[in-house]
């Protein structure tokens, strides 16, 4: 004790010495204000997205015919399912192939962060089968996911990056709701009970990417700048392209597939 | 001091004779009577006493100037600097507006406070008045109360010894109770009217008061950082006063920090000097969380949850870093810590910035962060392997495959059988021919060979300048492969079947489960998954150029048929599919190999050979006369047991004649103490540390006789394994983990005896080839679909009933639980130790009970109905199968386990758990959860009127019908019957 009461007083001693009678400092000090460094970033201004990507998903050559699907095992979706049903793998009309992801994958300002839609995506089971059957969203969005058949359902998100999703949807009319805190693309969707049912999901951190159409169509609106973006579809793979475009620009981007490219992930 | 006349102010001397002229006095005038000057004599004296001054000025300054405190100083800069931001941080997440608000309002209350002085004062004094007064009365009531007590005392004895003056202190206590209770009430009265005035007062300044505290809480934080910040910095006066030399004895800020380990010795000759730990002198930040984008050495460790901190398995307190880490644990510089660069630019780095060299004489250089897990094995020796230590796991791993255990005796290995085939059977297997090719150099034939290169390497081929050695090694062989030949005693197998179509075999080999063991050729390593369990087996490369179909028939048929040691478990393969794979694996053929022609066999180089291995026990002469006596096969045989003696084969294989020979490797058990003055680092220019030389020992065994004059049986003999540079990394890293370094008992690993045992033995049947185990292994996942994996065996001993798990693990082919997998649980022919070995595995590291449990579910008929209820709503029969038959329209791969078997088969806590969250026990699982969290992460049931949505009661319900009606299994006798 006495040991160590003599620094203490030998320091306080100092401390009296040097600040002098500073006295308490009044409760009611107001700190200052944070500096430029105060915390949070930047959230990007969607208005600066002004420039616009358009363009076309082609294919060249015959279409390779969908799977045909078995769905003998579940008299329900037998029953419900349109006639001679087959797989969506590959949509191709007017020359254009549907249900490509196209997304911007670099070029991108780093650090700028994106607000979170707060509306969710949705995804329905009807028939057995999903709408939409490719689509993308943000990080941290809600999906909801909905059931409109009278069998059970499970959907399972094949997530690598995200921890898995698989929950059962016995009702009918059932919405379960989930998010993605990690960006993937793809994200396979599938349902365990009725192995045919698939979709494929893109999650980013950002919301430049979209869905090519009926026809093959797409558009994109992005900031200034120079990017890469990439067209993946599931049986076909990814395809990039660079692009540069300058404010309120109008740039046109086609990509085109054929049956000799082949997925390299899934 | 100095005076100009020599007469003032010095000592009176006697006057010395005048010298005679012819002597010339200097200076004779200025110093009179002395033989010096005094004003010189002054002059040095000031300039020696200033630079006596200046050194010791300079001699403490250096001292005091250490490399910790630089980084001492560094970090409260640091600390500091964060503070500071920190408080610009909350400074700006406050509301600022509240807070003006709050301001404002204080104020206003100020303002009326302000009008009502007068009457506050009043208060206030009337307050301090009464204050008094209850002071006083207080005292008074306790003295009253102490007199009564004492006359109560004096009144209670008196009437129990009946003394006469009873009555008197009676009317006295009487008295003094009163005047007690007269006091009391007083104060009584008075607390009362304190608590009135306060009341009163309140309601002038209880309101500020009120919003002063709101105004302090909202500036908590900051006030909190403001203190720290004056604590961190209290003026540079202070601090350099508080480290100033001297006055550092009392409380400096700048201090050697350290940790004492308890019972942890430094082992010096003669004396064991405890371990002190200096390390978090400079590591300052090391277990803060927040210094995790620090520069070193301040940033934190990287993996607080499982060291230092106190809540970890590792605590600083208790651990140390250097016990890890190795190093000099009392160095307080860089270079004197022994810290190791981790690659050549950050040796460069560091010799730059630091002036780093190594350290000759340091025994215990620190683990570079590649090899850091070496550090690990000290305290857990006791199991085979190190939870999350994956890079030494597979150097571990390696030796056990490789059998380095065979020549050199290593902690861990002891009583595992040696790696290779029993050559006492070997003629019947292969030719002789074909060992003579292989021996010369087993890579070349396969690619992927465990058997090591004992011929043409570094100092024994063409390339030593010696032309001899072609005709020499090829002797060698040919007496090795006789030898064999004249003792090999070949097992009768019947003839095995030779029309196997090997295109099904080769789907069967592809898909039943043989790339858990065996790959065929280089395996492709997946990024995120290492398959270092599928060399456990021999790589099938180039198997038809080795072994007869009909042989691969009789071995895949029934391996311990053709070696009853065999680690190769049975497939239940059936005579057609037997038949298919040898057709399969007999196809794999190097044509180029065969084709090739056989070393020709030089009479002089055997002449040579024999000689040379006659001499070790003979002379000159006698050697000579025995060679002429002996015929060609004489000298074979003789030569070839030398050999094999001298090259410790039988470390491997089974050799008739070596069955009770020593390995003749050196004993590696302490291999990472070994000094390194012991290590002969022949004429490379290598680095000398022990890492440096067992990885090059590794590389390239015989190395380091390149330079060296030697007679042949002087040479080294360990054989080149070619490993490739990651296992060569993998394997030294555990070398320089074995160090003789006692660690204390309460710092080992404390893997209880029965989990330990279970590694050891699922190492031994590589069951992590097929299955994960404790999140690892499932080394064949990568050859198969993903509906196609092996189960997942996590939580294994909570989920299956000791009785279900001994009988499949018996008899794995009576249980057709997953119709839909292509690869077979294989036939062990474990024997009851065996099986119990792996069944209390499981049950320790799920800390279950076990063999005896109770599968009896305690139920009701009305949750039976409920269950049943539920059971059909969710529709488990969907993927669920409640019979052995497939369900039309499905495929087995569409199928999930038949639940018929779940009440026999699953323990009935584990169902509970696994119905309400499969991903958790099993990530990526087909089964769904049918209660998924909402927001709050509660589970939700999707019926919220069954049993009023409560999931546990409804889980439970399903559980129940699952057992009881599904399964038939039993009731609990709650009600003392037990019913069926």
């Amino acid at each position: 004790m006495h040991k160590r009461s003599l620094p203490l007083c030998a320091s306080l001693l100092m401390v009296a010495l040097v600040a002098g009678c500073g006295g308490g400092s009044n409760e009611t000090n107001v700190p200052p204000p944070g500096g430029p460094g105060a915390p949070g970033g930047t959230t990007f201004d969607m208005s600066k997205a002004n420039a616009t990507i358009t363009g076309k998903i082609s294919f060249e050559g015959t279409p390779p015919p969908n799977d045909k699907i078995q769905m003998s095992a579940d008299p329900y979706c037998a029953q419900h399912a349109a006639q001679n049903p087959t797989t969506e793998t590959v949509k191709v009309s007017d020359g254009g192939l549907e249900n490509v992801i196209v997304f911007v994958s670099s070029g991108l300002s780093a650090g700028a962060t994106y607000a979170t839609p707060t509306t969710p995506v949705e995804i329905n089971q009807e028939n057995c089968h999903y709408t939409p059957h490719v689509f993308t969203m943000m990080t941290n969005q809600p999906l909801k996911v909905k059931n409109s058949d009278m069998t059970l359902h499970n959907i399972h998100a094949w997530a690598e990056k995200n921890p898995q999703f698989n929950v059962g949807q016995p009702v009918k009319d059932m919405v379960s709701e989930t998010k993605f805190k990690n960006p993937e693309v793809p994200l396979p969707v599938r349902c365990d009970v009725h192995k045919w049912m698939g979709a494929f999901i893109g999650v980013f951190d950002h919301p430049f990417h979209t869905v090519s159409k009926s026809g093959g169509s797409f558009e994109l609106k992005v900031p200034p700048g120079n990017y890469e973006v990439t067209a993946w579809h599931e049986k076909f793979g990814k395809k990039t392209m660079m692009v540069q475009v300058g404010d309120n620009d109008k740039k046109e981007l086609n990509f085109s597939f054929n049956t000799n490219d082949k997925g390299t992930a899934d | 001091m100095s005076s100009e006349t020599p007469n003032e102010g010095g000592h009176k001397k006697p006057p010395i004779p005048t010298p005679a002229k012819k002597i010339p006095a200097l200076n004779i005038d200025k110093r009179g009577d002395r033989l010096y000057e005094v004003i010189y004599l002054h002059k040095w004296f000031a300039i020696s006493s200033l630079l006596l001054f200046g050194f010791t000025v300079a001699m403490v300054m250096v001292d005091y100037s250490r490399e910790w405190k630089r980084y001492q100083r560094e970090f409260v800069r640091l600390q500091i600097q964060r503070t500071q931001r920190d408080m610009q941080q909350v400074s700006s997440s406050l509301d600022r507006a509240k807070f003006q608000q709050l301001q404002q309002q204080l104020q206003q209350t100020r303002a009326q406070q302000q009008q009502n002085e007068a009457q506050i004062d009043k208060i206030q004094k009337q307050l301090n008045d009464l204050n008094a007064k209850y002071y006083a009365a207080d005292e008074n009531y306790r003295f009253a109360k102490a007199v009564y007590d004492s006359d109560k005392y004096e009144y209670e004895e008196a009437v129990a010894t009946k003394r006469s003056n009873a009555p008197k202190l009676a009317e006295k206590l009487k008295e003094t109770e009163k005047r007690m209770n007269d006091y009391k009430a007083q104060s009584e009265k008075l607390t009362l009217d304190i608590r009135a005035s306060n009341t009163e007062l309140d309601k002038y300044v209880g309101k500020r008061n009120e919003i002063q505290k709101d105004m302090e809480t909202m500036l908590a934080d900051y006030t909190r950082l403001q203190t720290r910040l004056n604590t961190l910095n209290p003026g540079v006066i202070v601090t350099s006063f508080r480290n100033a030399p001297v006055f550092d004895f009392m409380n400096p800020s700048e201090r050697i920090n350290q940790i004492i380990v308890n019972n942890l010795y430094n082992d010096q000759p003669f004396k064991a000097i405890p371990r002190v730990d200096r390390c978090t002198t400079c590591h300052l930040g090391i277990d803060q969380k927040t210094y995790q984008d620090a520069a070193q050495p301040f940033t934190t460790h990287p993996n607080l949850d499982l060291y230092l901190a106190s809540s970890s398995p590792h605590p600083m307190e208790s651990f140390g870093c250097t016990t890890c880490h190795a190093g000099l644990d009392r160095a307080t510089s860089f270079q004197n810590a022994g810290h190791m660069p981790h690659s050549e630019e950050q040796r460069k780095e560091w010799q730059k910035k630091y002036n780093w060299h190594e350290q000759e004489f340091l025994e215990t250089p620190m683990l570079t962060t590649n090899d850091i897990q070496a550090g690990c094995y000290k305290c857990h020796n006791a199991s085979p392997e190190v939870p999350q230590a994956a890079a030494f796991n597979s150097g571990r791993d390696l030796i056990r495959i490789y059998g380095c255990f065979g020549c050199h005796k290593l902690p861990g290995y002891e009583n595992i059988r040696k790696v290779g085939p029993d050559l006492s059977t070997v003629s019947g297997k292969l030719t002789k021919e074909w060992v003579r090719k292989w021996l010369a150099n087993p890579k070349d034939f396969k690619s992927q060979a465990r058997m090591p290169q004992f011929w043409w390497n570094s100092n024994n081929s063409g390339s030593t300048g010696n032309t001899n050695w072609d005709k020499r090694n090829a002797a060698e062989i040919n007496a090795i492969a006789e030898y064999l030949w004249s003792k090999s005693k070949p097992k009768q197998l019947p003839p095995g079947r030779t029309n196997g179509n090997a295109v099904a075999g080769k789907q069967i080999v592809e898909t039943v489960g043989c790339f858990g063991c065996h790959a065929i050729g280089p395996i492709q390593e997946a990024a995120n998954q290492t398959q270092i369990r599928r060399r456990h087996g021999f790589n099938l490369e180039n198997q038809g150029s080795k072994v007869s179909q009909s042989w691969i028939y009789n071995w895949v048929k029934d391996p311990t048929q053709v070696w009853p040691e065999t680690k190769m478990p049975s497939l239940r393969l059936t005579d057609e599919e037997a038949a298919n794979v040898a057709a399969y694996l007999s196809s794999l053929k190097n044509p180029e190999w065969e084709q090739r022609p056989l070393p020709e066999i030089d009479q002089a180089a055997l002449d040579d050979v024999t000689l040379e291995l006659l001499r070790t026990n003979s002379t000159d002469i006698e050697a000579h006369e025995k060679l002429k006596d002996m015929t060609a096969e004489q000298k074979n045989l003789f030569a070839g047991e030398r050999l094999i003696s001298r090259y410790g084969c039988f470390g491997c294989h089974n050799v008739p004649g070596f069955e009770k020979a020593q390995p003749i490797g050196t004993e590696l058990t302490e291999a990472g103490s070994k000094l390194i003055s012991q290590l002969d680092f022949g004429f490379l220019p290598i680095e000398h540390s022990r890492r440096a030389w067992y990885e090059q020992k590794l590389k390239d065994p015989r190395i380091f006789d390149v330079g060296r004059v030697k007679r042949p049986e002087e040479l080294l003999k360990m054989p080149n394994f070619r490993f490739s540079d990651k296992d060569v990394e993998a394997v030294s890293g555990v070398l320089v983990s074995l160090v003789k370094d006692p660690v204390p008992l309460e710092m080992r690993d404390k893997t209880p005896q029965a989990v330990a045992d279970g590694r050891q033995f699922i190492a031994e049947k590589n069951c992590r080839g097929c299955h994960l185990i404790e999140g690892v292994g499932g080394d064949i996942r990568p050859t198969k679909e993903q509906a196609q994996w092996p189960p997942n065996l996590n939580t294994e001993g909570f989920k299956t009933q000791p009785l279900w798990l001994h009988s499949f693990l018996k008899d794995p082919g009576s249980v057709k639980l997953r119709p839909w997998l292509t690869a077979r649980m294989p036939t062990f022919h474990f024997t009851e130790q065996q099986a119990a070995t792996i069944e209390r595995y499981f049950s320790a590291l799920d800390r279950v009970d076990y063999p005896f449990i109770s599968t009896d579910v305690e139920t009701d008929t009305q949750r039976l109905s409920v269950g049943a209820d539920l059971f059909m709503k969710l529709q488990c029969t969907s993927c669920h199968p409640t019979s052995n038959a497939i369900p039309p329209g499905k495929s087995p791969e569409d199928l999930a386990p038949n639940l018929q078997l779940a009440h026999e088969r699953l323990r009935p806590d584990w169902v509970l758990q696994w119905v309400r969250d499969p991903q958790k026990i099993f990530p990526g699982t087909r089964m769904p959860t049918f209660f998924p969290p909402n927001d709050k992460g509660v589970p939700v049931s999707p019926f919220p009127n069954i049993l009023g949505g409560d999931v546990t009661a409804q889980i439970q319900a399903i559980r129940d019908h699952l057992f009881i009606t599904v399964g038939g299994g039993r009731r609990a006798a709650r009600s003392g019957t037990v019913t069926k």
